[in-house]
């Protein structure tokens, strides 16, 4: 897997933020865009930990997350 | 008597020895009148309307309830149907609800006359913006700071003797955070002990809590709140000594976080007399708060994005800066994301659950900073570090509480956490209470 850099990281999510918004109908300002850029990238870290935690969907089975 | 007098009676004692419902009234007014304008702790203040129901109350006479004729706050993000609720926001700039929320109601009905809505954050989940419809309240121990919100408000008016106690909601330590900055008692009572119904929050997180100046006016507004004041269920005090109380500690939480030193010092003090109360101190492991923050943040912000997205579209100039980003920014998770996390907060609500067979109750500090400007960082807010010790219980759902503990060289209030077990939270208030009954902390205020 290509590791991205940080600063690539969050040009990636720039785009990211400025597609999405004009997908949603946000209309943001530059300014927000940036501040939203920042944000998404803080929110998608926390969000990234919790996929690091392994778990798989496993509906309705706590005996096979038990046995992971 | 003068309104400074009054101002930092208990309920109990106000109901007992204050006077009539016209005359706490007219105290607590006077009081908002002269400090309000320095302190920001209201958006509206209802003089009229608390005039009016505390002469209604006296004209009909005889005590109907724990609350009879004590002026309360409530945070202007929980519906009042005589006053507007803004939620500190343009966009509700002119709101006035039809009906109460649930709450409001049953505390009318323990006779409590509402004075006015506090000040908060714009709905709960911004930071201060400079485009708020109120500008941010202050700190009444030191105005040249903000307070710690999100229901900042509710605490400065407890803490200033603007009010005898307050509702606020607490989604990740909304309550329990300003409670400790303010040095008053914040509880975050168990997940759905009180109604969310006529209150903006987040379903899965959120819990509308009392703020008072001691841990019995506390148990006096769950009373009242929660409708068991009106059933006739009125909790007793606990009796003297905590006895054989187990009392865990979490270090490897406290580790995920440099808090401040002066915090640091007043964590043990308080351990340390819990101890001299008899209680038993166990270390606990297994318990981490990094993932928990995590999920909390992402199950906050896909919440609060679903309660908001229409109305943004609609309207985003009405939304403070602030605000526009905080409550857009869920819009980026992924589906996948919120499932996880909701599945994180099962496990993890299990493990804190099963703490329990071991201990009675959990000690950590409330807050690991001791100014609004130190958490409001950005990259600590937006790490979740000023949360790390509040949010972990709202993903739980256990009641916590934030109990004052002392104060830092420069006169800042500190406070402590005790967390209680799932549906237990009348043993919390009693254990909290006998620590905050050996202690002089909650006799302390500001601008008296």
């Amino acid at each position: 897997m290509t590791e991205v850099m940080p600063d690539e990281r969050r040009r990636l999510i720039k785009e990211y933020v400025r597609a999405s918004a004009g997908v949603l109908s946000f209309p943001l300002k530059d300014d927000e865009i940036h501040a939203l850029t920042v944000a998404v990238d803080g929110l998608l870290a926390h969000a990234e930990r919790l996929r690091d935690t392994g778990d798989l969907p496993m509906p309705n089975s706590t005996e096979v997350e038990s046995h992971r | 008597m003068s309104s400074g007098d009054l101002a930092f009676r208990s309920i109990t004692e106000a109901a007992r020895e204050g006077g009539s419902a016209v005359q706490l009234t007219t105290a607590v007014l006077s009081r908002i009148e002269e400090l309000d304008p320095g302190l920001h702790a209201y958006v509206t203040v209802a003089a009229e309307i608390a005039t009016q129901r505390a002469t209604d109350l006296d004209v009909r006479g005889g005590r109907r309830g724990p609350l009879w004729g004590i002026p309360v706050g409530f945070k202007d993000n929980i519906a009042t149907a005589d006053m507007r609720t803004t939620a500190n926001s343009h966009v509700l700039e002119t709101w006035q609800p039809t009906t109460d929320a649930a709450v409001v109601a049953n505390m009318r009905r323990a006779g409590a006359v509402v004075i006015g809505k506090h000040n908060l954050n714009e709905f709960g989940w911004s930071l201060p913006s400079p485009d708020d419809l109120t500008p941010a309240p202050r700190n009444p121990w030191n105005t040249e700071s903000a307070a710690i919100g999100s229901s900042s408000g509710s605490a400065v008016a407890v803490a200033a003797g603007l009010c005898f106690g307050a509702l606020g909601t607490d989604s990740g330590g909304s309550v329990r955070l300003p409670a400790a900055n303010c040095g008053v008692v914040g509880l975050k009572p168990s997940h759905g002990a009180l109604p969310l119904e006529g209150a903006f929050g987040v379903p899965t997180l959120s819990d509308i809590g009392p703020i008072a100046r001691c841990v019995n006016d506390v148990r006096l507004l769950m009373a009242a709140a929660s409708g068991a004041a009106e059933r006739g269920s009125l909790p007793a005090q606990g009796g003297e000594g905590l006895g054989s109380i187990r009392v865990g500690l979490l270090p490897a939480l406290a580790r995920t976080i440099e808090v401040d030193p002066e915090i640091g010092r007043a964590y043990l003090d308080a351990v340390r007399e819990l101890e001299r109360l008899g209680g038993r101190i166990v270390e606990l492991s297994g318990i981490e708060s990094e993932a928990a923050t995590a999920a909390v943040r992402v199950i906050l912000n896909a919440e609060a994005y679903a309660e908001h997205a229409s109305s943004i579209r609609r309207h985003p100039d009405r939304y403070g800066a602030s605000a526009r980003v905080h409550l857009t920014q869920g819009a980026f998770l992924g589906a996948a994301d919120y499932i996880y996390a909701l599945r994180f907060l099962k496990r993890y609500a299990a493990k804190v659950d099963s703490l329990f067979d071991s201990v009675d109750c959990l000690v950590t500090p409330t807050a690991p900073y001791l100014t609004a400007e130190e958490a409001r960082r950005p990259e600590t807010h937006r790490a979740g570090l000023g949360d790390m010790f509040t949010s972990p219980f709202n993903l739980s759902g256990n009641p916590a509480l934030s109990v004052p503990a002392g104060f830092s060289s420069a006169k800042m209030p500190i406070g402590i956490q005790i967390v209680g077990r799932m549906q237990d939270d009348q043993r919390l208030l009693w254990i909290a209470e006998q620590y905050e009954q050996s202690t002089p902390w909650h006799t302390q205020h500001p601008l008296g």
